[in-house]
Parts: structure tokens; C-alpha cells; sequence
């Protein structure tokens, strides 16, 4: 199962290079700015719930604005990268009811290109940081790396298993859309995850799956402190439980997809 | 050496109602939703079949005979709900043009994309990329988003990428009657030489000339299955008496 749907990834590879590097192109297709958006994004809006929320909570608006960037940037990821799934086989039905191209690669496709805008709105947090906090950036920075790598096979997972719904249940995609909207305000990205641990809600973020990967990006990328260990072997423990999950999903929707579509 | 063989091959299709919240509360307003009691439709039914090198077989029969299913089953699109389905060679198809290409895209990316779907390496297919252009006539149009083509110049495009990349199987859906005549022939002298060098080729047509000039072997289909296979001149014959005792002549001239 494993072999057939990396090897069909691996067969579809130009097929899907091309496909990234056409909606990378498309997405700012006659815009001024054009890829400048992939930054100017997450920065306008960090800027805008940064503001207000260091006026409600009175702290240094200095201080506040990285954070909310660098949490911000990997849930944009994880929930771009959910909802795309949703439509990733169904978007793709004149090539899949025509011709042999491997299923597999559509999902990803849509993971690759949220990737490479993540990549470029972290390069827009890097610079804001440099001048905000110059004592900050540090080695320590560089553990983000393998947080990228584990909410990376995890988002994609995402993409998988709603991809998949998708196809019987139409209804899915708003359905995930709200729960979605949920989990972000139970994930700990406008405030410290100590602020639930107060009131006695720890769970809220403990048993949410969102919480680790957003933590191994958002924390690291700050340069003053790494996760600790567990929180790693957590986020990886359930990206490869999530991603075997999905891969078996897929690989058994492959099968009579065009009847579906 | 290629070959199709199909063995007892039976295509069933689940259709998938839709089930909204008014089909539950209004009672009634499914009628026009059923589709068999079961909600399942045998396309092909116990299908026999075997085509070896250098045949061309036309495919005739009349809308929802099956012959559109028979194609995507043997492009491995569709797969059997039993029997079984060889097919050996390298495959080609070309079914409904209205999907399939990307909108937004000019003609050289289009080319290029269905080139690789059809397992053609990037290098491989931007060698053949002045041959096709060449061959499409498409010109300067080209260069612009397909989103602005007409169906005839889809046609060009599409037909020229899939005999490009020289495959051992081609499947044609009834789609080449959207080009011209200029093209129509150019594609047939295309397909004579394609199969000089003993390919097979599935085409399925309404036009019974066509299936004439451009074939050595005729399949009727009829609700799923073969009524007659043989040589085009008499299976076409056949079909079109049988059209004409159920007065649809209107269908294929």
C-alpha cells in the first residue's frame, strides 16, 4: 500500500511540479504585487489582531505581534491545506475520468503549494523579527526544521482523508470548515497556552492534535526557547498514525474514483 | 505486440442519488431521481472481446449503448465489477474534450501537460512539442489561453498530442467529428500510418462512413452488449436497418 502510493507519487512527479508550479503562478495571476500577497498576508493580519490584542491585554505590541505571526503562519497552512483537500480529487475530475494519472498526487499538490506560501510568509516573519527583536534570532531557529517537516507529512494527511470524505459526502467541506473555526480559537495562537492551564481547560489544547504542530513551528521560529522533547515525539507519533490513516484511505478510494466523480 | 482481451466483463456503475433534506420532508419529490431500484446500472454486460495488432475497430450503437464505458474501462479509467480486462501496449485516449484541459493555460502548456498524463517525460514531450504545433495548425492561437478555443481547435490540439507520443493503443472517443474536413482527413492518413506499424486502434463513431473509411472491424453495441462484430460494411448495415425498423434513422448517417 505504502510502496504503490509513493511509487504512483513518484511516476506523477513532473505531472504534479507542473501542476504546483501553474497554481503557484495562477494564485497571483494579474495581481500587482503578485507573489508579495504570500507575505503581505499573514503580516497585515498579525499586524491587525497583534494591535488589538495587545491593546486588550496591555502588553508591548512589540512583543505581541511576533507571536500572533508565528503562530498564525503555520494554522494559515494547516487550515488552507485542509480545506483545498476537500476539493482536491473533485477539482481534478477531467483528469481523473480521462486519463491514468495517479490520484495521490492531487492532495499533495494542494500541500505543496500551501507549503511554498508558508515558506514565504515565515521568510516575511524572519525579516519583521530581525527588526523587532534583533537579540532573539539565533541557532535555536534552525528546530524549526523538523517542526516543518512533521506539519508538513501532517497537513498533508489532512488533505488526504478530506479529499477522500469529499468524494461521498459533500457535506464535509463546510462541516470542516467550522470545525476548523473551532479548534482555532481551542488552539493556543491568540494566547498562551498557560491561560487555559489557569482556568483548568488544559485539555482543550492537550488533547488537541493542532496544538503540537503549530507548537513545534511557532516556538522554535521565536529563536528564545525550543519544545520540549515530548512535544516532538507527540506531533510524530500522530502524524504517522494520521498519515497511514490517509494513505490507506486514498488507496482504497483509488479504486472506481472516476465512478464517483 | 499489443493486445486487448476482454474475458466475461461485466461494468456495473452505483449512481449516486443525491439525497437532500427536501427528498426526506416532501414526499414525492424524488421521482425523477430513481434510477433502477437499486440505484445500480450494468453498463457492459458479459462482454467477450479480443483485439490484436493492426486492427482498427470502429465501435457503433446508439447514446447509453455502453461504448464510451467500454473505452474508459479499457483505458483502465473505469475498472471491471468482474471478469477481466488484459490490455497490453502503451495507451493513448481521447475522450470528452469539454474537460481536461487547463483553462487558463495557453496551447504549448496545455500540450505539455497532456503529454505527461500521457507518460510522456518532460524532455521526451517538449522534443515532439514543434511537431505537434505543426501538426494542430493551431498557429499563433497557441500562444493563448485554451479557455478561448473552439471545440475544433480542442480537437486539434488533443488529437495531436495523442498520436504524438506514438502509443501502441489508441482510444478515440466520438470526438473527431468536431474538426473540420481538412483536419478529419488529415487525422485519417495519421492513423493509416499509425498503423502501418501494427498498432491498435478503439474509435467510437456515429458516423458510419467513418467507420468505414477509417476501420477493418465494426463492434454493435446495444444496452451493454456486443449484437454483432464483423466487417464494417455489413455491421453498419445491420445497425442502421435496425435504427430504421425502430424509425431513429435519424441517428448517424
Amino acid at each position: 500500500m505504502f510502496k504503490e502510493y509513493f511509487e504512483g507519487i513518484w511516476r506523477d512527479r513532473y505531472i504534479l511540479s507542473s501542476f504546483v508550479n501553474k497554481d503557484l503562478q495562477m494564485k497571483y495571476r494579474r495581481s500587482k504585487l503578485g507573489v508579495l500577497w504570500a507575505v503581505l498576508m499573514p503580516l497585515g493580519l498579525s499586524l491587525i489582531i497583534g494591535g488589538v490584542y495587545s491593546v486588550i491585554y496591555d502588553s508591548d505590541p512589540r512583543e505581541f505581534i511576533p507571536l500572533i505571526f508565528a503562530g498564525l503562519n503555520p494554522w494559515i497552512f494547516l487550515n488552507g491545506t485542509a480545506d483545498g483537500g476537500t476539493m482536491a480529487f473533485i477539482g481534478a475530475e477531467g483528469y481523473l475520468k480521462q486519463t491514468n494519472v495517479d490520484a495521490q498526487i492531487f492532495p499533495l499538490r494542494v500541500t505543496l503549494v500551501n507549503f511554498v506560501n508558508l515558506l514565504y510568509a515565515l521568510l516575511a516573519f524572519l525579516t519583521v523579527y530581525l527588526f523587532l527583536q534583533p537579540e532573539a534570532v539565533g541557532p535555536r531557529m534552525l528546530m524549526t526544521i523538523p517542526g516543518l517537516a512533521l506539519m508538513f507529512i501532517f497537513a498533508l494527511s489532512l488533505a488526504n482523508i478530506a479529499a477522500v470524505i469529499n468524494l461521498d459526502i459533500r457535506d464535509y467541506q463546510p462541516m470542516q470548515s467550522l470545525l476548523l473555526q473551532g479548534l482555532f480559537y481551542a488552539t493556543p495562537i491568540l494566547y498562551p497556552a498557560e491561560m487555559l492551564a489557569e482556568r483548568g481547560f488544559e485539555m482543550l489544547y492537550m488533547w488537541n492534535p493542532f496544538y503540537y504542530f503549530v507548537e513545534i513551528v511557532k516556538v522554535p521560529i521565536q529563536g528564545t526557547s525550543v519544545p520540549g522533547w515530548h512535544v516532538y515525539a507527540i506531533a510524530a507519533a500522530i502524524a504517522a498514525a494520521v498519515f497511514t490513516l490517509s494513505i490507506a484511505l486514498v488507496m482504497r478510494a483509488k479504486k472506481g474514483m472516476a465512478f464517483k466523480l | 505486440m499489443s493486445s486487448i482481451i476482454l474475458d466475461h466483463v461485466d461494468l456495473t456503475f452505483k449512481i449516486w442519488r443525491e439525497k437532500r433534506i427536501k427528498d426526506i420532508l416532501v414526499p414525492g419529490s424524488r421521482r425523477f431521481n430513481e434510477f433502477g431500484t437499486d440505484g445500480t446500472v450494468r453498463a457492459l454486460k458479459d462482454l467477450e472481446l479480443s483485439v490484436g495488432d493492426g486492427e482498427r475497430v470502429a465501435v457503433v450503437g446508439h447514446n447509453g449503448a455502453g461504448k464510451s464505458s467500454l473505452l474508459k474501462l479499457l483505458a483502465g479509467i473505469y475498472p471491471p465489477t468482474s471478469g477481466r480486462c488484459r490490455v497490453e501496449g502503451r495507451i493513448s485516449s481521447m475522450f470528452e474534450l469539454a474537460t481536461g484541459f487547463e483553462m487558463e493555460l495557453n496551447g504549448w502548456d496545455n500540450i505539455y501537460l497532456r503529454g505527461l498524463m500521457l507518460g510522456e517525460t518532460p524532455g521526451c514531450i517538449k522534443r515532439k512539442m514543434k511537431e505537434i504545433a505543426e501538426f494542430s495548425e493551431l498557429g499563433d492561437f497557441l500562444n493563448m489561453p485554451v479557455k478561448y478555443y473552439s471545440s475544433g481547435m480542442f480537437l486539434r490540439l488533443a488529437f495531436s498530442v495523442s498520436t504524438a507520443i506514438e502509443p501502441d493503443i489508441l482510444l478515440l472517443d466520438e470526438v473527431v467529428a468536431a474538426g473540420d474536413a481538412a483536419f478529419i482527413e488529415k487525422a485519417r492518413k495519421r492513423m493509416d500510418r499509425m498503423m502501418d506499424t501494427a498498432k491498435i486502434m478503439v474509435y467510437v463513431t456515429h458516423s458510419m462512413q467513418q467507420a468505414v473509411s477509417m476501420c477493418d472491424r465494426c463492434v454493435w453495441l446495444d444496452r451493454g452488449r456486443i449484437m454483432m462484430d464483423g466487417e464494417p460494411r455489413a455491421v453498419t448495415d445491420a445497425y442502421m436497418k435496425s435504427l430504421g425498423s425502430r424509425g431513429m434513422d435519424d441517428e448517424g448517417q
